[in-house]
């Protein structure tokens, strides 16, 4: 047959075999490789995803995940710059019987995707390591370390340490290092009505407790390196004091449940240069600050623009990579990605600001913007599809 | 210039330089055929559907031209062959010009794909298709009543046949070649001579006179301010005309 279009995408983690799960359903054939050095897994992490993305993942075949998730109905946020109390700064609820979130855990995810991958013949996964990614007028070349090579139509590159293959042909649009040290760990509690999201910005940086179920929360919280809290929280009995001292109103007695797992947060925006087979998804792309839940959710919307780029493009026998489909899959994506990372990098610098009378300004304001419902659902329905112009 | 390649592939690397210059300058969606290449998507999805339509394809099948023979009529770099081939479709590209030929086989073979492409008019040709396009290439032609019977001979019972082609209107004038030759600088000036444009009346004249019967008119208009392409009821300057064949 007439068709020699293959995809190559490097990286099988979750947003790597999600995007084989997808674009195989046009039915390309694609090598999804897996070019992990190490026996280095991601840890487990607790996606927070939105409920356009739940029915997304639904229409492709993950079913599972809505009933296997645990559901928040409000999430709560707490300008607590001077002192903590439980007196919510901002509150969103979705109004009707939808879910504002629904917590899993990024393992549970993969599980149900790799199911499906592994049933799909035009999908094959290949373990080796990378030496180069190179481009010319019909191809992408990939070169592996043992000097064999494939061409493809397109190659998308989802880990962040893939870049490097392409020389310097990828390029940061944005980056800060927040100089934090993001924290997670899961607490166990006393039994409750556990449906609320809260996220406390403390002097020392966010805190944010994501439910897991009525008797665990997964707690995430953001401390700053020049905080005192930087040294104090590898010690676990002080964390779990200063929780039960802190927020005992509303957990009850609290113990920790986990190790805690400490990891860098970096906030990059990446963008291509002059190439027209190459594009970037998840970890290659960008990483945002954890504040805003939105990480995966704006993968998998980039995931689905770049399928249905592809679909239409397939349809009337336009080719797959090359300049004219990397200026379409650029005008769905390119401004919408830019203008969201600016839109969660400002939330979290508007948070970062340790002025007295910056502080009183902004818990002002907040309380305003509580007030305002019709601000608050759009803000709910930018974080539930993302932008659209 | 001429037959080195004809005879296939041959290893002169100059002359693979200058048909790799040559098919970069037809398929640089930038470049002297940008035009076109804005065009292409929006003619293209009209064409396919109309395919499928008349051979009544699934409109989601994965090859849906599979069992189809294509004759392409002025193929030039292989802008409209290429996708008919990545449908599926037996492809044969013909032009009257062999550089644009060269250059249609040195693009198809970068792209891993297999089209028939011959330095040839219809006339000259016996064998039959299931569908026939003449794009863009009747305004061009020195008789337009025996391209119209040349091409009408090559097509098979029930096939179908579509030309595409600029009105002779006075906004097709302004358009096409004040707005797109003198103005937006989009195509050579000279590219097209208006009084070689034609109305639809006078290719459908022609049509019936050969046995084929009209199956649908549709216009295509450009719109300046969303800088795109739209299908339209408007047919005074851009349009295509489908024929079966009886």
């Amino acid at each position: 047959m007439n068709n020699s279009q293959r995809i190559a995408i490097i990286g099988n983690g979750l947003t790597g075999s999600a995007t084989a799960c997808f674009l195989a359903k046009l039915g390309f054939k694609i090598d999804l490789l897996d070019v992990s050095h190490a026996k280095s897994q991601k840890p487990v992490m607790q996606l927070s995803l939105s409920d356009n993305s739940i029915k997304h993942l639904e229409k492709f075949g993950i079913k599972n995940i809505k009933n296997k998730s645990y559901k928040i109905k409000d999430i709560f946020l707490y300008d607590s710059f001077n002192k903590i109390d439980f007196k919510s700064d901002l509150i969103f609820s979705k109004k009707n019987k939808n879910n504002l979130a629904y917590i899993v855990s990024s393992n549970l995810l993969y599980k149900e995707i790799y199911k499906l991958i592994k049933q799909n013949k035009n999908i094959f996964i290949t373990k080796k390591r990378l030496n180069s990614i190179s481009e010319n007028n019909s191809n992408v070349k990939i070169i592996y370390e043992d000097k064999t090579y494939q061409n493809y139509s397109l190659a998308i590159l989802t880990l962040k340490n893939s870049i490097k293959f392409t020389k310097k042909e990828i390029s940061p649009l944005l980056v800060r290092n927040y100089k934090e040290i993001s924290n997670t760990f899961i607490i166990n509690h006393k039994k409750i009505n556990n449906n609320t999201a809260r996220q406390f910005f403390l002097k020392d940086g966010p805190l944010a407790f994501l439910p897991l179920s009525k008797k665990k929360t997964f707690v995430i919280w953001s401390i700053k390196n020049d905080s005192k809290w930087s040294k104090n929280i590898k010690n676990k009995k002080v964390v779990e004091n200063f929780l039960n001292l802190k927020f005992s109103k509303i957990f009850g007695k609290i113990s920790l449940n986990t190790a805690i797992k400490q990891f860098d947060l970096n906030f990059y925006l990446n963008v291509t240069k002059k190439l027209n087979r190459t594009i970037l998804l998840g970890d290659a792309l960008n990483q945002f600050h954890p504040i805003a839940g939105q990480g995966w959710n704006m993968t998998l919307r980039n995931i689905l623009s770049l399928f249905f780029v592809i679909k239409r493009q397939q349809n009337i026998g336009l080719e797959i990579g090359g300049e004219s489909f990397i200026k379409e899959y650029q005008k769905e994506i390119k401004s919408k990605n830019f203008i969201f990372s600016i839109l969660i990098d400002g939330i979290r610098k508007s948070f970062d600001i340790n002025n007295e009378r910056y502080a009183q300004l902004r818990k002002i304001s907040v309380n305003i913007l509580n007030k305002n419902l019709m601000i608050k659902q759009h803000l709910i329905d930018i974080a539930d599809k993302g932008l659209s112009f | 210039m001429n037959n080195n390649i004809k005879n296939n592939q041959t290893d002169d690397e100059n002359e693979i330089k200058k048909f790799s210059e040559m098919a970069s300058e037809w398929w640089n969606p930038k470049g002297k055929f940008a035009p076109l290449h804005h065009f292409n998507p929006v003619r293209l999805e009209y064409f396919v559907n109309q395919i499928k339509k008349h051979f009544s394809i699934a409109p989601d099948k994965q090859f849906p031209f599979k069992n189809l023979s294509i004759l392409d009529v002025g193929c030039g770099g292989g802008l409209i062959s290429e996708p008919m081939a990545r449908l599926g479709g037996k492809v044969t590209g013909i032009d009257a010009s062999l550089n644009n030929i060269n250059v249609a086989k040195f693009h198809a073979k970068e792209m891993n794909l297999e089209i028939n492409y011959l330095d040839v008019t219809p006339e000259k040709m016996t064998k039959s298709y299931d569908v026939i396009l003449c794009l863009e290439i009747i305004e061009h032609v020195a008789d337009v009543d025996f391209f119209i019977k040349s091409c009408e001979k090559l097509l098979k019972k029930n096939g179908i046949i579509i030309f595409s082609t600029l009105n002779r209107t006075i906004k097709s004038f302004l358009l096409a070649i004040i707005g797109a030759e003198y103005i937006l600088n989009w195509l050579p000036k000279g590219t097209h001579s208006y009084d070689k444009f034609l109305k639809p009346e006078e290719i459908i004249t022609n049509a019936i006179k050969y046995n084929l019967s009209l199956n649908e008119t549709m216009g295509f208009v450009y719109n300046i301010i969303f800088n795109e392409w739209r299908k339209s009821k408007d047919i005074s300057v851009n349009y295509a005309l489908s024929f079966t064949k009886n």
